[in-house]
Formats: structure tokens, sequence, C-alpha cells
């Protein structure tokens, strides 16, 4: 299969922005990932299932009750007031920071003193009832999910390209730009940055370590909201695609040692495109089975790498 | 300080018949000891983390059959030049050999094999398992079989296993546990759970024991009580031990042998009086210089 | 309170812990059957299945102490390969006997779960969990999006009911029995395993890594062990799956998510008793059904599962019922002893030598400044 592997520019042009776009939206959640990793080690699962409630959430208000298929399985047949789009955005990405604080102040507070891969698996429950619960509530049969930038496109470098689309990257260059600001030019960020660097000299110095922590969790909540809402229209509604879109995220996180930023960013923009480019044929008819297995090993060498330097060269040696 | 740095041993006549049985039945299980020479010995071992050196040049040695103390400040090294003695870190520089052989590269499963092992200053025991089983784990070297081997249960398995138990039951005698082989781990006090973890290491027929902070934990009448089974131990079956402890009146008053480091470095080493005399080693302790 | 609710039970058992493994296995051979319509002996023959998926999942989740979040992908995969041999078609390769087909699956599951395991052998926790999940999706979209090796999305793929030394496990029932039989075989296997020298390596290497180096055992040797013990576990569940639908189930059965859900059996169960962890997967290929008939999603199961699990305890369900059964035992010891596990025992402090319980020999004692050391000639007994 790799025999017919050849470069194609044009493709490359048509799947560039696209892989941007993918990067970027994987982005949205490596960031949520990292902040809420860097605050309580806690590989956040959660923020799966909150996308996805949040997806659903905004789904069942926007959704035209009367072109809405999953209506036979009895879910959406009493919405009956279709919100505009940026309302229902609004609250979708509401409902994800509520979420996010609720299980932020479980692990900041009743679960702040245990083991950190039982939090973890806590964690993966959460995502589960999560999924399930939105699921459950708003049926969906796959649909298709309208954008909140319209179904429009404009055209770019020679190439169509979707206003949603161009809008998720602009979103993603303004939330880098303003955390960027928040962490380093504020107080607020400092005392962030205090708590990841070593949450007991935090505390000891009177940083309140709860509160700003459970902050943290709720603004990744509404992060991961966002990024739910914003990953539908371009797939479709279900709840896999979701575990599917984190473990992406997860791995762009992974590259970046999980506590820099920037490096997440970076992790997840190198998968976007890799997708996007193999997707498109850009190399070829590679078999979609083989980008999968590039990225895999992308994954497994990144997470090795990580492990190696966190851990020391494979010793037992405590700390 | 003891006048004369003679420690007092305590002789097999104040065995029970009951225990003399079971030390005779310990003894048949481990290996036989070594004699003479030397059963461990570190050169020279430097080893940095990051921005710390935590050993400069450090050496230390077992004599066969001796009972020898590491003592030192906190923070001088002392559990750093264990983790490379046992296994668990290699040094930058310098080497190790056990009975006879250079083991400073080996991991600390293959130095287990030759017959060092080793307790922790935390108890490293499974609370939810009886006394029996945790001691049972502690045999793995010494029952035979893979895992078809073992799950169908072939004849040679099934000695050995039945022997392991045997020899838990007697070592249990030994640390005043046997009654206790059918209660969970987690039921019973520190001071239990600490001969737990040391009968565990018994079970893994040593011929050299490690024992980093025994008593830690502990108030000084169970250190010394603690302190005199282990010493009894090695005397009757033949052991050499290394034991970094805390409490220097113990270690100076039963060790034939005592190291002293500080800040990464040997300060002195030798027999206990020599050792308590030195100057290094008051200013070590006392921060002040020994003239009194 | 979890001992309040579990006290009962306790009491009912009488404290043998074969009693109600035997109990049990009576029920279910013997009085289920005749009382289940057809379509419950298929889903309890499936609940039976999910059992051994469960035992595969406790070795490493319980015995090793790692997530393995690649379950259903693992036993897809054996369900798919197994299929593949074993099925009737046209290519070479199908219509292979059964147990070859079989073996073929297990020792795919096993090797796929092993292979996870040696990068991540000498790491732990969170980077296990993350590479599963990789394992897990590239499973999903690799393995299953080839058609045809998950047989098409028609109908016409046909996958019987085994047949091995002479007698056709055909019917529902029969199949049922050969379920039982490879369950209870399962079972067995584990617990041989987990009292012979290996199993209890296992649960050394999840105490404490370094106290099980320091007895002789390579805990990155019996990590991989244990990754690939337990996903052979899986591909023999996986491999008896394959016939039960006669036809190649459709791949939802065996996505992440599907993972998750049968992660929280052995979480909620617990991974010391095999009962409890058998009782719980019944319950979670059981009650999905009623869930459906109320629109609720199965995940709602699997998180609340997963979240009860987590904040029960490690010893999850079955721990904290063992505890108790354990406890009664314990207090009678203990007692007898003049110890209650409960309450610091009182040390003399005083120099004095105590009266001692043996008869007594010379006390010896070591002078020196004014400090006197009394050594007596047994310590007194050492209060626990």
């Amino acid at each position: 299969m790799l025999v017919a592997a050849q470069f194609h520019f044009d493709l490359f042009k048509f799947s560039l922005i696209q892989g941007v776009a993918l990067g970027a939206l994987y982005g949205i959640l490596a960031i949520a990932l990292v902040l809420t990793f860097r605050m309580s080690r806690v590989v956040g699962f959660v923020h799966g299932g909150i996308a996805t409630a949040s997806a659903f959430f905004y789904w069942y208000l926007v959704a035209d009750p009367t072109l809405v298929s999953g209506q036979s399985v009895g879910g959406s047949a009493w919405n009956t007031h279709q919100w505009p789009k940026f309302p229902a955005v609004v609250l979708a990405v509401i409902l994800g920071a509520v979420l996010g604080a609720v299980f932020g102040s479980v692990v900041t507070g009743r679960m702040a003193t245990w083991p950190r891969v039982t939090v973890t698996t806590f964690s993966l429950g959460a995502m589960l009832l999560l999924a399930g619960i939105a699921s459950s509530v708003w049926k969906s049969a796959f649909e298709n999910v309208p954008s909140p930038f319209s179904e429009k496109s404009t055209h770019l470098l020679g190439n169509a390209v979707r206003y949603h689309d161009l809008a998720v990257v602009a979103i993603m260059v303004l939330l880098v730009v303003s955390l960027n600001f928040v962490l380093s030019r504020t107080k607020l960020g400092t005392q962030i940055r205090a708590i990841a660097d070593d949450i007991d000299a935090a505390a000891m110095v009177g940083i309140p370590v709860q509160r700003i922590s459970m902050g943290v969790w709720c603004a990744a909540g509404a992060l991961a909201g966002l990024g739910g809402v914003l990953l539908t229209p371009m797939t479709r509604l279900g709840t896999s695609v979701i575990l599917f879109v984190l473990l992406r995220s997860t791995a762009g996180a992974v590259l970046g040692g999980f506590d820099s930023l920037p490096l997440a960013l970076g992790g997840a923009l190198i998968f976007g495109q890799v997708e996007a480019q193999v997707q498109g044929g850009t190399f070829g008819t590679i078999g979609s089975g083989w980008r999968e297995v590039i990225l895999m090993t992308i994954l497994f060498t990144g997470v090795i790498l990580l492990a190696r330097r966190n851990q020391g060269r494979f010793q037992l040696a405590e700390g | 300080m003891a006048a004369n740095g003679q420690t007092a041993v305590l002789t097999t006549a104040d065995w029970t018949e009951g225990e003399l049985a079971a030390l005779e039945t310990v003894e048949d299980f481990l290996p036989d000891q070594v004699r003479e020479g030397t059963v461990l010995r570190a050169t020279d071992v430097h080893k940095r983390f990051g921005g710390v050196q935590a050993l400069r040049g450090a050496s230390i040695e077992v004599p066969a059959h001796s009972f020898v103390g590491l003592i030192g400040p906190n923070g001088s090294g002392k559990s750093t030049l264990f983790d490379v003695l046992n296994g668990f870190t290699t040094p930058d520089q310098g080497t190790v050999e056990a009975f006879g052989q250079d083991v400073t590269r080996k991991q600390a499963w293959d130095r287990a094999k030759l017959g060092m092992s080793r307790t922790f200053q935390a108890n490293h025991i499974d609370l939810d398992l009886t006394v029996l089983d945790n001691l049972l784990a502690g045999a793995y070297l010494n029952v035979r079989g893979g895992v078809v081997a073992s799950v169908l249960g072939f004849p040679a398995v099934r000695a050995d296993q039945k022997r392991a138990n045997e020899v838990a039951r007697a070592v249990a005698r030994l640390l005043d546990l046997e009654p206790l082989l059918e209660v969970r781990a987690g039921s019973l006090n520190f001071g239990a759970q600490r001969r737990i973890e040391i009968g565990r290491s018994l079970m893994s027929r040593p011929r050299l024991l490690l024992l980093d902070e025994p008593s830690a934990g502990m108030d000084a009448t169970e250190a010394s009580h603690l302190l005199m089974l282990v010493k009894r131990l090695q005397t009757d079956l033949g052991l050499a031990v290394l034991l970094i402890e805390h409490f220097v009146r113990m270690v100076l008053d039963n060790c034939g042998s005592v190291t002293a480091i500080a800040a990464g470095q040997i300060i002195a080493s030798g027999p206990p009086d020599v050792v308590a005399a030195s100057a290094a080693v008051q200013t070590a302790y006392l921060g002040v210089s020994a003239d009194a | 309170m979890l001992q309040k609710l579990m006290a009962p039970l306790g009491k009912l058992t009488g404290g043998n812990p074969m009693v109600p493994g035997i109990v049990a296995f009576v029920a279910l051979a013997v009085i289920v059957p005749p009382l289940l319509a057809g379509y419950w002996i298929f889903l309890v023959t499936a609940g039976l299945l999910t059992t051994i998926t469960a035992f595969g999942l406790a070795i490493i989740v319980g015995w090793v102490g790692e997530v393995n979040l690649a379950g259903a992908g693992l036993l897809g995969a054996s369900v798919y390969v197994t299929g593949y041999f074993y099925r009737v078609g046209e290519s070479r390769l199908n219509g292979w006997p059964f147990i070859p087909a079989a073996l073929t699956g297990i020792i795919v599951a096993a090797f796929l779960s092993g292979l996870v395991a040696i990068p991540t052998a000498r790491f732990s926790g969170i980077y296990v969990m993350v590479l599963t999940l990789g394992l897990q999706i590239t499973l999903e979209r690799t393995l299953f999006s080839f058609p045809w090796i998950i047989g098409g999305f028609g109908r016409n793929v046909i996958v019987n009911r085994p047949r091995f030394l002479g007698v056709s496990f055909d019917s529902d029932l029969r199949f049922f029995y050969l379920c039982l039989a490879a369950a209870v075989a399962a079972g067995l296997f584990v617990n041989a395993l987990r009292n012979s020298r290996h199993g209890r390596a296992m649960n050394l290497i999840r105490t404490d890594k370094r106290a099980a180096a320091a007895v002789g055992i390579s805990p990155w040797r019996y990590k991989i062990l244990a990754f690939a013990i337990g996903g052979g576990l899986i591909g023999v569940a996986g491999a008896f799956t394959a016939p039960l639908y006669r036809s190649p189930p459709a791949i939802v059965q065996f996505i992440a998510f599907q993972s998750l859900f049968l992660l929280a059996i052995p979480v909620v169960a617990g991974t010391r008793t095999l009962l409890g962890i058998s009782s719980v997967a019944l319950s979670f290929a059981l009650i999905p059904q009623a869930l459906e008939s109320h629109h609720l999603s199965p995940f709602l199961l699997g998180g609340i599962g997963l979240i009860a699990g987590t904040i029960v305890g490690p010893g999850g369900l079955g721990g904290n019922l063992l505890e108790i059964l354990q406890k009664k035992k314990e207090v009678a010891i203990l007692s007898a002893l003049g110890l209650d596990g409960e309450t610091e025992a009182e040390v003399d402090l005083t120099v004095a030598p105590a009266p001692a319980p043996a008869p007594a020999t010379d006390v010896v004692s070591v002078e020196g400044d004014g400090d006197e050391i009394v050594l007596r000639n047994r310590p007194p007994r050492l209060k626990a």
C-alpha cells in the first residue's frame, strides 16, 4: 500500500487549512487537558464527557424539531423552541463550565489526597456517565449539526474553506493570546503557575489553592464544552467521535509533556495536519489503517520519551 | 557509651525448644552462609541527582557473618548508598561487589538471586493479605514452576509450596508472629508489620540482609527489642547484616563494625568505640568540635 | 456504613469462601435453564463470557494495578479473528475447526496485550492508560474497519456454533453449558494462578515494585506476563463470543466506551473475589437490557459503576465483603492472645526486668556510664 505514496501538492494545499482547523480543535481540548493536569495531576478524561454533553445540549437547542431524525426515538420530541445559534453556544459553554466546576470541586476537595490513578479512574467514570446521560436525554442518530458560523465557505489560497473552519482557527488564536496574557501578565496567572510548579509551596505562601484550582477546572470545562460545540459540525453527533478526538488531544498533550502549553498545541497541530493530509490523499492512496499506525507510532514514541524523562532512566530509585 | 565496646551476645541457650526447631528449619532453608572474607564491598561510589551530589567516593565493607551499622545525620546519603548497594540506582562512578562478583550494573532482582535482600524504611507489605500470605510472597525465588506447571499443580511445585509454608511458619515463630499467621497485616500494629517485612526478606534465602532503618517509627524500647531480635537471627543463622539506624546508641552497642557517613562521604569506619570517639563523627552529629 | 449493609451477607455465607461459589455454580447449572426463556439463556451466556473477560481485566487491573483501556478492543480482535478462521466462507482461510480458530484468536489478543505492555512495563499509571487507549482506538480504526475480517455488513456470513469431541453445541442450551464450563475453568485457572508464586509476585509488584525487586521479582517481566495472561483470558471470552450470535457481531460492541464499561466490573467488584466479579459481570450483562427498554444508555451503568468503584475503595465491593468475613475470624484470634487490633498495647517503659512468661534465666545486662540496657533472656512478648 505504501507503494502508492506520492506527493500531490494540490491536495496538500486543499488539506492545509482543514488540517489547521482540525489541529486547532484538538488544541482546544489539549489546552483543557494540560491546564487541569498541571493543577491536579489528573488526566482530564472527564473533558471528553463535558464536550459530549455540551455538544448534545447545543444540538438540542438549535435543532429544528421538524427535521430531527432522532425524534422518533423519543429524545427531542419535547423541544419545540429552536434557539438562535450564538446564545445556544453560550449556554452550551456555560454548561461545560458548570460541569467542570462540579467535577473540579470533588477532585480538589474530597479527593485532593487520593492516589492520582484512582482519581483518573474517577475521571474516566465521570466521562462515561456524562456521555451516558447526554445520549439518554438527548437521543441522536448521527445527526448533522448546524454550525454557529453558518454553512457557507469562502476562498483562500485557491481552495474553498468553510467559515466554520476559519472561525475555529480564529478562536484558537484568540485563546492562545489571552491565555498567554493571563498566565504571564496577571497576578492570577502567576498564582496558577505557582500551584502548577509546587502545590504545597503555593499553599504555604497563602495562595488559595483550592479556589484557584476549581476555577481552572471550571474554565477548562468551558473550553471542553466549546470544543464539543465546535467539533460536531465537522463530524456527526455521536458519543464515539468524542473519545477519538480526546485521544488525539491527549496525544498532543503528551507530546508537550503534559506540562507545556505551547508544545501541547504544537503536538495537536501536528496531529491535525498529519491526519488531514493523509486523509486528503496528499501522500497518495495510503489506507486509513496506515494513517492510524503512523499516528499511533508518534503517540507511542512521545509517551515513551516523556515517561523516560519523568521517571529516570529505567531505574527504580525513589522519587 | 559502653565501657568496653563489647556487644552482649545472646546464645542459642536462650531460645525455647519450639524456637530452636524453627531455627533449624530456617537454617536448613537458607543457603550455606559465607564464613570468611567480605560479603559486600562498595568502592569509591559517586552519585549525582540533578544538582545534588548525593555520594562522593563512599566505600563500605561488610565482612562475613558480621553485624555492621551505618549511621549518619539526615540527608547524608545513607539511603542513596543503600540504593546503590541494592541495585535500585546505578552509580556514576565506583563499583559494588557482592559474594565475590561485580554487581555494579546488575538489577536488584538479580542481586536477590545471589542472596542479597533488603527491607525498607516504610512498610511495604500488603495490608489486605494475611501474615502468612505476606511471608510467602518472599519465597518467589525458591518455589519452582512456570505458569503452566504452577496452575496445573505439578508435584515439584506442590512440594516446593509445602516447604515454603513450613519455612514461613518457622520464620513466623522466630519473629513472634506465629499465632498471627491468619490475621490480616492491616489489623496488626506497626511493630508487627515491620517484623513481617523482615520475615519476608528471610523467605528469599538471603546471605546478606540490608535493613533500612528497621526501627523507624518505633520508640526506644520497641526499637531495642526489634534490634535484639535481628541480632539474634544474625548470630544464629550466620547471616551478614548491614543496617541503617538512627538510634546511634543501639548501633554502637551492638554492631561489630560501624561506618559513619555525612554529606555523601564516609567520615569514619571501624570498631564502634573508634567511630564514637572520632572527631569527625561528633562534629557531624553535634555540630561542635569535640574537645571535652 | 458499607459494613452494616454487608454484615448480613457475611452471616449467610458462614465464612467459608467455597460455599458461595458452589451455591452459585449449582444455581446456574441446574436451576436457571429450565426457568429462563430462550432469550434470557442467551443473555446469561453472554454474561458468563463477560465474566471471563472480567477475570482477564482483573489480573491486569487488580493484580498488577494498571488500568487497561483496551479491553473491548482486545475482545473484539479475538471475536473477529476467531470468527474469520472458523466461519463458513469462500476463502481458504475460512472453515477451520473450532479449536485452532479459537487458539488463534486467543493468541492474537494475548499478543496485542503483551505488546502494549512492553514499552510501558517500566512506567506505570497514566502512561499505560494513554497507550492502552491508543491501542483501542488503533484497533477500532484498523482491524475493525476491514470488511473482510469483520464479515462485511450483510447477513450472509454464518458462524456456526462449535462442534468438537464429536458433540455439537448448537442449541442455545448446550452452548450455555459449554460457556458455563469455560467460565468455571477460567475461574479455577485464575484461582490457581493467584495462589501460585506468579500470582503472589504480581500482587507484590502492585504493593511496591521495589519490595518485589528486593525478593527477586522482576516487575517488568511480570507486568508483561500479566498483560499477556489477562489478554489471553479476554481472548478466550472472544473466541466463545464469535459463535454466540451465529454471525459476526457489530463493531459497536467493541468500541472504546465499551472498554470503560468492562473496566467498571473489576473496579466495582474488587479483584479479590472471583464470585464478586462473576456477579457483577452477570449484572452488567443483564441490566443494560432493562435500561434499553427505558431508553437509557448502558454507559450510565458503566459510569456509575466506575465512580462508585473508586469511591468504595481499592478493594471494591468484594474486597469489603471479604474484609468483614475475615475480621470476624481475626477478632477471635486477637482476643485470645489478649490483644485487640484497635487499642495501642502498653509497653512497659521501666528499666527493671518484668516477669517473663518463660522460665527465667539470668538477666544479662550491659553497663556503661550509668545507662543500663537490660536484655532479658528473651524479649517480652512483643505486643502485636
